[in-house]
């Protein structure tokens, strides 16, 4: 590098040149001045513009997700107050349907003896009824045998005989 | 020519000189930095920034003496 | 098994043998010279190469690699394009006794103006167009994560209230410098940050815009008593010429970074493949030059981002320091230690 310091010494590595001052310092401004206006302006006001949207956009997100907890909240209110209800309804509708049913077999079986009684009676009835038809028949028959009786001999052995015997008949078929 | 020469071995050894110290300088700086990288990383980018200053501080001294054995090496 | 054994030196013979021959050709090309007296065969050598890199014929004597790196670095008023002829740059008669005229770093400025405006023409287009529900896309998103970037991590974060005002001045100067340091690496490039003009000339708008941003922040009665450090007045004597050193050297340290290390990754580059000239080697080309100079190139990549950044940064730094109404004194008196 011996060589190089005389070199240094001719070209002046470190001696000011004005002119190149000058120039760097025209260039320097006007560069700064079309740059301020053409790119600086419009990138930093784009990334102002932006940084604040992201800001709003992260608020708005914190604030839908504070609205949406609140409503997840009263929703699960609702919820759990609605399945309450709903246990309530479904309690007080068996018990009604308990209630229903017993009252209902009571009457049916209230109903159902009632019948029960109902045909016994006219069971009851009935059998009377025939009862006396039977006797009516009876008398009828037995009239009817007295005059054959009466029609064939009248031999007094005989008749008692024959209406012993008759009424022997009668109260064993009458059983 | 003597003289011219004594000028060149002292601007050498200028030199060389404000390379230690700035070597020295530098190497302490950077040495703190990777501790208190890794004893507080989360403080990265700040003793990052804060290194570089001081490095480009140090630099500047170390750069003022070279600058001074330039013009040495010139007379 | 054995015949390999047989075959395995024998193969590393004939390797050695074609490195052997690969080596002394090379090395006999200048060989036959550098018998008698290497000093003059070396410089014999690199004025040669020196020459044919250079395109022209050495019409003004021998050039040395040293002559042919600083010749790259320094500004000039021509714009080489080796080996496709050159254009020389026009003079322009001194105004008030300053040259402004044209010259090579000069061309890179408006050629990184140019792009920058057509870029952020097309993206500022791209956004005025951009609803606000719309993502950005390829280089729209990749220069917005930049300026997202400049906008909260150094802006923000080391101004603090009131960063919008310097916002575009943070911007441009960023993209400014990120830009020019990028161009320098591209073939026939020039790199303007690495000339302490241009740093130096935007180091001082940092300067002012400190300055001025102070003087609004205190008014001039505090920005006055910020000079004495809120020191007792019998330390003022001492107290203000620190503190008004303090205030030229932050920018001035500003200037001097970003052109030594542009200056310096570039004399490194261009040393690094004149090794191999120099020598005159292949091997040392392929072994050495090629592979440690694109390593000090992708190095320079990083470090063409990180001074662009490292500038931004500190210009917030200082403007968030001139601002601070709170426990700036400290810190200033230590930034004023640099």
């Amino acid at each position: 590098m011996l060589t190089s310091g005389v070199i240094l010494l001719q070209a002046n590595l470190l001696s000011p040149n004005p002119g190149l001052i000058f120039w760097t310092a025209v260039t320097f401004v006007i560069v700064l001045l079309i740059l301020k206006k053409i790119a600086w302006g419009p990138i930093i006001s784009a990334l102002e513009e932006r940084e604040k949207g992201i800001q709003s956009s992260i608020d708005r997100a914190h604030q839908a997700k504070d609205e949406s907890e609140a409503i997840l909240r009263k929703n699960r209110e609702l919820l759990s107050k609605a399945d309450a209800e709903a246990d309530k309804i479904i309690r007080e509708g068996k018990e009604y349907a308990e209630k229903l049913r017993s009252d209902i077999t009571g009457k049916a079986q209230e109903e159902s003896k009632k019948m029960i009684a109902a045909a016994l009676s006219s069971i009851e009835q009935e059998k009377h009824r025939a009862l006396d038809v039977l006797r009516n028949e009876v008398a009828d028959l037995a009239v009817m045998g007295a005059e054959k009786i009466i029609k064939n001999a009248l031999d007094a052995d005989m008749q008692r005989k024959i209406v012993d015997s008759m009424l022997q008949d009668l109260s064993t078929k009458r059983n | 020519m003597e003289g011219l020469g004594l000028a060149y071995l002292g601007a050498g050894l200028g030199a060389g000189l404000a390379v230690i110290g700035a070597g020295l300088g530098i190497g302490n700086i950077a040495a703190s930095a990777a501790e208190g990288t890794a004893r507080q990383p989360e403080a990265t980018s700040d003793i990052r920034t804060t290194m570089i200053i001081a490095a480009a501080l140090i630099e500047g001294v170390a750069l003022f003496g070279e600058v001074i054995c330039v013009l040495l090496a010139l007379k | 098994m054995k015949r390999l054994n047989v075959l395995h030196p024998k193969s590393l013979v004939k390797v050695m043998a074609i490195l052997v021959a690969l080596l002394v050709n090379t090395g006999g090309f200048s060989g036959v010279a550098a018998a008698q007296s290497p000093e003059a065969s070396a410089e014999v050598v690199s004025g040669t190469v020196a020459a044919s890199e250079h395109g022209a014929p050495s019409a003004h004597g021998e050039e040395k690699a040293g002559d042919v790196i600083m010749h790259h670095v320094f500004d000039s008023n021509i714009f080489a394009f080796h080996p496709f002829g050159e254009i020389e740059l026009p003079k322009i008669a001194p105004v008030a006794g300053i040259d402004i005229s044209i010259t090579k770093h000069v061309v890179m400025m408006w050629l990184v103006s140019a792009i920058l405006l057509v870029v952020f023409a097309f993206v500022g287009g791209k956004y005025k167009k951009m609803t606000n529900r719309q993502a950005p896309k390829g280089l729209t998103n990749a220069v917005e994560a930049l300026v997202e970037f400049i906008r909260l991590d150094v802006a923000k974060s080391n101004i603090g209230h009131g960063y919008e005002k310097h916002l575009p001045y943070l911007l441009t100067v960023f993209f400014f410098i990120l830009l020019c340091n990028l161009l320098g690496l591209v073939p026939y490039g020039a790199t303007a940050t690495g000339n302490i003009n241009v740093t130096l000339a935007l180091a001082t708008f940092t300067f002012f815009i400190t300055q001025v941003a102070a003087l609004k922040a205190h008014g001039l009665k505090g920005f006055l008593v910020h000079l004495t450090a809120g020191t007792h007045w019998s330390l003022w004597i001492i107290m203000i010429p620190i503190e008004v050193i303090g205030l030229f050297t932050k920018p001035f340290a500003l200037a001097i970074r970003l052109f030594a290390n542009m200056t310096a990754g570039h004399i490194v580059i261009l040393s690094l493949i004149f090794i191999s000239f120099i020598l005159k080697s292949y091997i040392v080309a392929v072994a050495v030059s090629v592979p440690f100079s694109i390593f000090i190139y992708l190095l320079e990549l990083f470090v063409a981002f990180l001074q662009a950044f490292i500038f931004t940064m500190l210009s917030a730094l200082f403007i968030g320091l001139a601002t601070a109404h709170e426990g700036h004194d400290e810190l200033a008196a230590e930034v004023a230690h640099h």
